[in-house]
């Protein structure tokens, strides 16, 4: 197959060129006056010539197409002349573009055209959907005057489009699928612009779309309502299938809902993804087989089934399923409505549905109907289930499958299908050809990259509803803030704001705040630990690596085992790094290893089947993937339990009990262990390398840990004991954080002096618990002190107080 | 010279016109009277009806019910298919007329000349 570009008028020299596309317009006019006239004139015989004329040029005037159409182009044409698929507009701008470049000679034909393609409406409204200032590009068009072959140079563009235009099924190549051309075969100057405005392939794509169905939005909105809509409008119903080999279902269309009725009189059932399930579910149902969907709420169970009515409705379904009515019945619904006659109702329904035949049923929510205390519906479902002699679909989440199950053994009469949340692709997909309608209705433009990054974002860290649901919620609230702020558009910016303000994660590009938060993360985190530089380093960097975006693959941001002495400091990092970095120890979830001892403690850890325990580790991570995890005494866990840190640790992906996946892949875990850490004294007192001291330890905690889980953490850091200058300085910490709190709370100012602080350390340090009794003896010494002073009314706001030791501890009030 | 003017001026033209008039136009045209065979079949029924030519109606498995089901499913058949019948006329009628309309103005405007 060989393209190529030929158009009677590029064979003529530039100048001639435009001369006769000036003579041609002009010759068309005259052609068409003089017909006119003609036509009206006395000369009889000349009135059929007149109109055949007028018709000639009518027809060229009016037809806007192209010559040929690129969805009936086929690959066994060999030559194929691109001039013939380009929509008239189009071949006009690209012949004039040419004829100009031929005659002022540019030197960067691409810079060129560029300009070019901004002088175009369409296109201008491109670059303002995508929010690119176009105003802004860096270039020069300079004409030296060199000779290039322009008509060779468009080729490769127009051989892209030509593509884009087939992929997309349109019948020309339009100017939006001709400027995407040059953007794919742009040299590389040109390249380097538009690689500085952030126009990426697919947002361009996105935008070319978007712009297109905003042209031509025809039947996109009756695609989308939601089925509420059309069945509030439709009265009537269809009692009979297509072929009326069925009996009338009066009974049954009381309460029920027909899918193929719907599919057929409002055109309704398109789907976007889900193609595996759907071939699973005709298979399944031309067996014979019942089908039971599980997915989560907002995956698309619906649209899947809605979509089988549309197949049915137009015959596109395997000769088994031919003729057949999807019908809808909302049990729990029906139930709710009819409590006292619902066995009776049923068993009418069922005796109709059989009578009938040609039925599908539907039964959506069927984990409510069959968790309903006082009802038993596989009393009358039973025996139809087991007998298959009416097709059923039900669907179910996962959560309310596994509380099923508690209750019936489900497997036994039906197939599972289990519905996926869709592909992010998908999702920008679906909600791309949304965001039309949406903008129709707003009078906001929505931009690609605001679409893609909602689905970008609500795929990582919204986690309470599925893919599109959870981008679509993000992209509805960024439209309502985008009407609360007057603006015309909805960027990628104002939808980063909704899900960081949403999930409380910075999810926003990094800005100068937290650069410097970044950059001084170490300090600050020094500020709060003592003595422990190789843990904080290690921490500051893994967090600085995962915020600019670099971070590995897959797994947490980080995974480490704090190894040291009680009282080191170990949880300490952790809760200072919860402070300063995630804005508060509350996004810290802590979990004591000690509560996991034994095997049957899983349930704590993941959740319960039925439900009725939330794991303590999945859930909080499960609402918030944003999170540091805390999991103190970790050497403590059943070997069992330690299994399932495996995959958390490696893929940062586990499934809690309801089969619900909960991803930690924006955790930062911190493991903490006191195992060995008496070795570590033994070999600093006897004046060991701490390096050496450290290898040791390290091989030791294969002993309790297995191979294979040590080598998923990150980083093993041992801690070190603390000297007396360390616990020196931890208690200027805390006596610092006391100072702070009292000033704040009570307006006075308080003053340690040295000796009192030298004595508290020495009270407050314990061989065994290093650091952990220095708060208790502060708050024993100094604060309980303070509070008796305050109630006796001896301390008021202004008052500073200064502690001071000699013999005894003494209080001055001044 | 003058040749590569006649073409930009005319006869690229007129070569569009016979493409769209006699090729791109009846294409459609046939392409559209499928179209409307489509939507008219879900409620005239042709091909459910051929395929369940030999089931009852109303799930009436008596012998009655074969007896008025057959002749029905046979009435609606050849209902369905006159009026596909008459359309494909409608549509070919409009189609011929299409056709000739440029020839005959050219020929009937030739003819008037002598």
């Amino acid at each position: 197959m060989e393209f190529y570009f030929q158009n009677s008028f590029l064979e003529i020299n530039p100048i001639g060129r435009r001369i006769l596309l000036t003579i041609k317009e002009a010759f068309n006019l005259v052609l068409i006056i003089t017909s006119f006239f003609l036509l009206f004139s006395g000369i009889f015989w000349l009135r059929p010539l007149a109109l055949l004329i007028i018709l000639i040029c009518l027809t060229l005037f009016l037809r806007s197409s192209a010559q040929e159409d690129v969805r009936r182009f086929y690959h066994h044409q060999t030559k194929i002349n691109l001039n013939d698929y380009l929509d008239k507009k189009t071949r006009n701008f690209l012949i004039a573009v040419l004829t100009r470049a031929e005659i002022l000679k540019p030197t960067n034909f691409y810079f060129f055209l560029l300009k070019e393609f901004l002088r175009k409406k369409e296109i201008r409204n491109l670059f303002g959907r995508l929010n690119i200032d176009f105003e802004n590009f860096n270039y020069t068009v300079d004409f030296a005057k060199t000779n290039q072959d322009f008509q060779k140079l468009i080729l490769p563009i127009l051989i892209s489009a030509f593509n884009l235009a087939k992929s997309l099924n349109f019948p020309s190549i339009n100017i939006y699928f001709l400027f995407f051309g040059l953007y794919q075969n742009a040299d590389p100057e040109l390249g380097k612009i538009f690689e500085s405005s952030d126009l990426k392939k697919d947002y361009l794509l996105s935008g070319i779309l978007m712009e297109l169905f905003r042209i031509h939005s025809f039947g996109l909105r009756s695609l989308f309502q939601p089925l509420a809509v059309f069945q509030r409008k439709i009265s009537d119903r269809a009692l009979l299938n297509k072929a009326l080999t069925s009996k009338e279902t009066y009974f049954l269309n009381a309460y029920s809902v027909d899918f193929t009725y719907l599919a057929n009189k409002e055109n309704a059932g398109y789907l976007i993804g889900h193609r595996q399930e759907l071939e699973s579910l005709i298979e399944n149902l031309r067996q014979g087989n019942n089908v039971l969907l599980i997915g989560q709420e907002g995956t698309g169970k619906e649209a899947i089934i809605l979509h089988l009515a549309w197949l049915i409705q137009n015959e596109s379904v395997p000769p088994e399923l031919l003729d057949f009515r999807l019908v809808k019945l909302d049990l729990s619904l029906i139930y709710s409505q009819n409590k006292e006659k619902f066995l009776e109702i049923m068993s009418k329904i069922i005796d109709d549905v059989r009578d009938s035949g040609y039925i599908i049923l539907y039964f959506p929510y069927f984990e409510e109907i069959i968790l309903e205390k006082d009802v038993d519906i596989f009393h009358i479902l039973g025996e139809v289930l087991r007998s298959r002699d009416i097709p059923i679909i039900a669907t179910m989440t996962p959560e309310g499958y596994q509380r099923s199950l508690t209750k019936v053994n489900l497997d036994s009469f039906f197939e599972k299908i289990e519905i996926q949340e869709l592909s992010e692709e998908e999702s920008i997909f679906l909600l791309t050809l949304k965001s039309i309608l949406w903008e129709k209705k707003e009078k906001i433009i929505i931009s690609p990259q605001s679409v893609a990054t909602a689905v970008f974002l609500a795929k990582r860290f919204i986690k309470e509803k599925p893919l599109p649901q959870s981008a679509e919620d993000v992209i509805i609230d960024g439209l309502s803030l985008a009407r609360k702020l007057k603006s015309k558009y909805l960027t990628k910016e104002a939808v980063q704001e909704i899900v960081a303000e949403k999930k409380k994660i910075p999810v926003k590009e990094i800005d100068i705040e937290e650069k410097e938060k970044l950059l001084n993360l170490e300090n600050l985190l020094h500020q709060r630990i003592v003595n422990q530089n190789e843990a904080i380093k290690e921490i500051a960097r893994v967090l600085k690596i995962y915020r600019a975006g670099l971070e590995k693959k897959k797994g947490p941001i980080g995974v480490f085992l704090f190894v040291g002495p009680t009282g080191v400091g170990k949880t300490e990092t952790a809760k200072a790094l919860a402070k300063i970095y995630y804005g508060s120890e509350k996004s810290m979830v802590r979990l004591d290893m000690v509560e996991f001892q034994n095997p049957e403690d899983i349930d704590k850890l993941i959740g319960t089947k039925d439900g009725q325990i939330l794991g303590r580790l999945t859930e909080p991570i499960r609402q918030n993937p944003y999170s540091l995890i805390l999991l103190d005494e970790f050497e403590k866990t059943h070997p069992t339990i330690l299994r399932i840190f495996l995959p958390i640790f490696d893929e940062g992906i586990i499934k809690d009990a309801l089969g619900r996946e909960v991803d930690f892949t924006n955790s930062l875990i911190i493991c903490t262990s006191n195992a060995y850490s008496e070795d570590v004294k033994q070999g600093i007192e006897n004046g060991l390398e701490f390096d050496k001291i450290v290898d040791s330890l390290k091989s030791k905690l294969s002993q309790i840990f297995s191979v294979e889980l040590l080598n998923r953490f990150d980083q093993v850091i041992v801690y070190k004991p603390l000297d007396e200058e360390n616990l020196l300085k931890i208690a200027e910490i805390m006596i610092k954080d006391l100072q702070a709190e009292i000033l704040l709370k009570h307006g006075i100012d308080l003053i340690v002096s040295s000796p009192a602080l030298k004595e508290i350390v020495r009270l407050g340090t314990d061989p065994v618990y290093g650091a952990r009794p220095l708060q208790r003896k502060i708050d024993e010494i100094i604060r309980s002190e303070i509070a008796n002073l305050i109630l006796a009314n001896k301390l008021s706001r202004g008052n500073k107080i200064i502690v001071n030791f000699d013999q005894n501890f003494e209080f001055k009030i001044e | 010279m003058v040749l590569k003017i006649l073409k930009v001026l005319i006869i690229d033209d007129l070569k569009e016109f016979l493409d769209f008039w006699f090729l791109h136009f009846p294409q459609n045209w046939i392409r559209s009277y499928f179209d409307q065979i489509y939507k008219f079949d879900q409620v005239l029924k042709l091909k459910a009806n051929l395929r369940n030519i030999t089931k009852p109606l109303y799930g009436d498995y008596t012998l009655i019910g074969y007896a008025i089901a057959f002749p029905y499913r046979v009435l609606r058949i050849i209902f369905a298919s006159i009026f596909y019948f008459f359309l494909g006329l409608f549509y070919s009628f409009f189609l011929l007329i299409w056709l000739i309309l440029p020839i005959f103005l050219l020929v009937y405007g030739i003819l008037l000349s002598k």
